[in-house]
């Protein structure tokens, strides 16, 4: 007999509805203000500082033998589950620094989560022993020169910072 | 505090000691990283029977205390080449017994043969249940500690040393990691009466795991042999069953096994499963332990969990039981007095009743409720608090201590702990 563990997800996903209803009534208070600025928020693009709308991009230098990657590719090599390209070669990926906007934006789209639970994902990961987290960068600019020091780093920034010593293998809004 | 070096430490820190001595020599690509983990909690624990303690191995602690849930963590990730890589990890919390071994979590070496292919070799973790190998790291977790029931049990056999196999496949929802591990692991306590030790010879782990980003299954079996247990009297057990008179012979040979199971194979499996659906998690796992011993008799665990968050603050629910095989028994006295003359029987039963009630005191049977919050009050920083609610069966107190001159209660009891405290990474 195949169990109809559709059927349960459905019930538990109306359970988490209602519930979710129930939680917004209550502290509905703080989210009367905050929901209409998550509502005006286009998840497919970033948001530079300046206010214009940007896309995120995943690169490596052109002196990296990969020329495109699958979502899955990189949701491999930025969650820990392999620490090469899909062709054996090191990966070394960078993140931009915790609370900026790119980061945000970029794990929201690649696994739909929150930076603080990347974070709680990579504390496991961490301290299990099992592999470490991305280099991280604390700007665009520090990203380029270290794209530049290795043919093995792969990273994400903005589409319009793209260099031509940068190879795009994936863009997230596609 | 750190005092005795024992074999199998010894053993995994000369492995990664040399071996990390060979790679660095011929390397360029020297790398350290320094991180590490700190809980700073306090709990409360209420009653004047037990002592609550967080794992069989820490010290049990009433009333208000800061022992059973801080910790400090510290780790040293090296990267020796582009395949090599160790990792060493301390954690600082309050063993009742100060062996070194009771410290050292991780000390490895890790090569990696191809994408899919890596072997450690050194101490690691045997990944017996799904929070096993960072049950220590309060930041990954929305709990105070994962549950007791489970995870306090995880003790000597959290880790091992030995070498182990990974194979990683990706799939097309994620990755499946199987792993095959060989080599020991030793029990280093302390009771009442001074230190209790044991060996897990010819231990060998198997695991199996599945992870999307929305899920995660995990499946373990390990099974060992015990040998080499140690404590104030053990002698004097295995020489019973050559001293006892004739006739009374086939009791002492089956207290001294009950208690002395040396050469006897332990098994656990378990199986254990994680799902986010949406701002809701669900966190299920369930454990079979099969042994004959009666200091650790056979039993099931599990429990089932769920959380929602609520942005920076997180409420969950627990529930969770053990429950033990069999009444904690070795030979039942009453009616052994009644089949002997009335001065070998009271004599045998003067004998035995201290293993029966050793058998007593470690047998667990409990449930609990817990209820809690997380507040991730900064991006580094979280606080928790969490009350637990436990009902014990007759004489099944033996996930907690028992105050000096109590043995463990034969009637059906509660207790209840509150906990609160903060918990950060770095």
């Amino acid at each position: 007999m195949i169990y109809p563990f559709d059927k349960v997800f459905r019930t538990v996903k109306r359970i988490a509805l209602h519930l979710r209803r129930s939680a917004l009534s209550i502290f509905s208070i703080p989210l009367l203000t905050t929901v209409p600025l998550l509502l005006s928020f286009n998840v497919n693009a970033y948001v530079s500082e300046d206010g214009t709308s940007d896309n995120l991009v995943v690169v490596v230098s052109t002196n990296n033998s990969t020329s495109s990657l699958s979502k899955k590719d990189v949701i491999d090599i930025y969650m820990g589950r392999f620490n090469t390209f899909p062709n054996g070669d090191k990966a070394e990926p960078i993140d931009l620094s915790e609370g900026s906007a790119e980061k945000r934006v970029f794990y929201e789209q690649l696994v739909g989560k929150s930076e603080r639970k990347v974070k709680a994902y990579w504390s496991r990961l961490l301290f299990s022993g099992r592999a470490s987290p991305p280099l991280q960068a604390n700007s665009p600019n520090e990203v380029k020169a270290l794209l530049n020091e290795s043919a093995n780093a792969i990273a994400y920034i903005p589409q319009s910072d793209v260099t031509p010593e940068m190879k795009i293998v994936y863009q997230l809004n596609k | 505090m750190f005092i005795s070096l024992i074999n199998s430490t010894r053993l995994s820190l000369f492995i990664l000691i040399v071996c990390s001595a060979t790679v660095v020599s011929a390397s360029d690509d020297l790398e350290f990283k320094f991180s590490g983990f700190a809980n700073i909690g306090v709990t409360y624990a209420e009653g004047e029977t037990y002592g609550f303690r967080t794992q069989l191995l820490n010290a049990g602690r009433d009333g208000f205390s800061l022992a059973p849930d801080t910790l400090l963590g510290l780790q040293l990730n090296t990267s020796l080449s582009t395949n090599f890589d160790a990792v060493v990890q301390f954690v600082i919390q309050d063993r009742s017994n100060n062996n070194f071994s009771n410290y050292l979590e991780l000390a490895f070496l890790r090569y990696q043969l191809s994408r899919n292919v890596d072997i450690r070799a050194g101490r690691f973790s045997t990944n017996s249940y799904l929070y096993t190998d960072f049950r220590y790291v309060s930041q990954a977790t929305y709990w105070v500690r994962p549950p007791l029931e489970m995870y306090s049990t995880v003790g000597s056999l959290g880790n091992m040393d030995g070498a182990q196999l990974s194979y990683t496949y990706p799939l097309d929802f994620g990755a499946a990691k199987i792993s095959a591990a060989y080599g020991l692991s030793e029990l280093n306590n302390d009771s009442d009466d001074g230190p209790f030790r044991a060996k897990y010879e010819d231990l060998y782990v198997l695991n199996l795991e599945l992870q999307s980003n929305d899920w995660r299954i995990q499946g373990a079996y390990i099974n060992a042999r015990l040998n080499d247990i140690r404590f104030a009297g053990s002698d004097e057990v295995r020489l019973a069953p050559f001293t006892a008179p004739e006739i009374v012979r086939p009791v002492f040979v089956q207290v001294a096994r009950a208690i002395i199971p040396e050469g006897e194979r332990v098994s656990y499996y378990s199986i254990s499963g994680k799902y986010y659906l949406d701002e809701l998690e669900f966190t299920a796992e369930y454990g079979d332990y099969d042994s004959d011993w009666a200091l650790s008799s056979a039993s099931q665990f599990g429990y089932i969990s769920a959380a929602y968050n609520l942005g920076m603050f997180t409420p969950f629910v627990t529930l969770a039981a053990h429950n033990r095989d069999s009444d904690p028994e070795i030979v039942n006295t009453q009616s052994l007095i009644a089949s002997l003359p009335r001065d070998l029987g009271a004599f045998v039963a003067l004998s035995i009743e201290p293993a029966n009630e050793a058998s007593k005191d470690a047998s667990i049977d409990q449930r609990s409720l817990s209820v809690g919050f997380r507040w991730d009050f900064n991006a580094d920083w979280a606080f928790k608090a969490q009350i637990d609610h436990f009902k014990i069966g007759e004489n099944g107190s033996g996930l907690f201590s028992i105050e000096k001159g109590l043995g463990a209660p034969d009637e059906k009891t509660s207790f209840n702990v509150a906990s609160f405290g903060i918990t950060t990474t770095f």
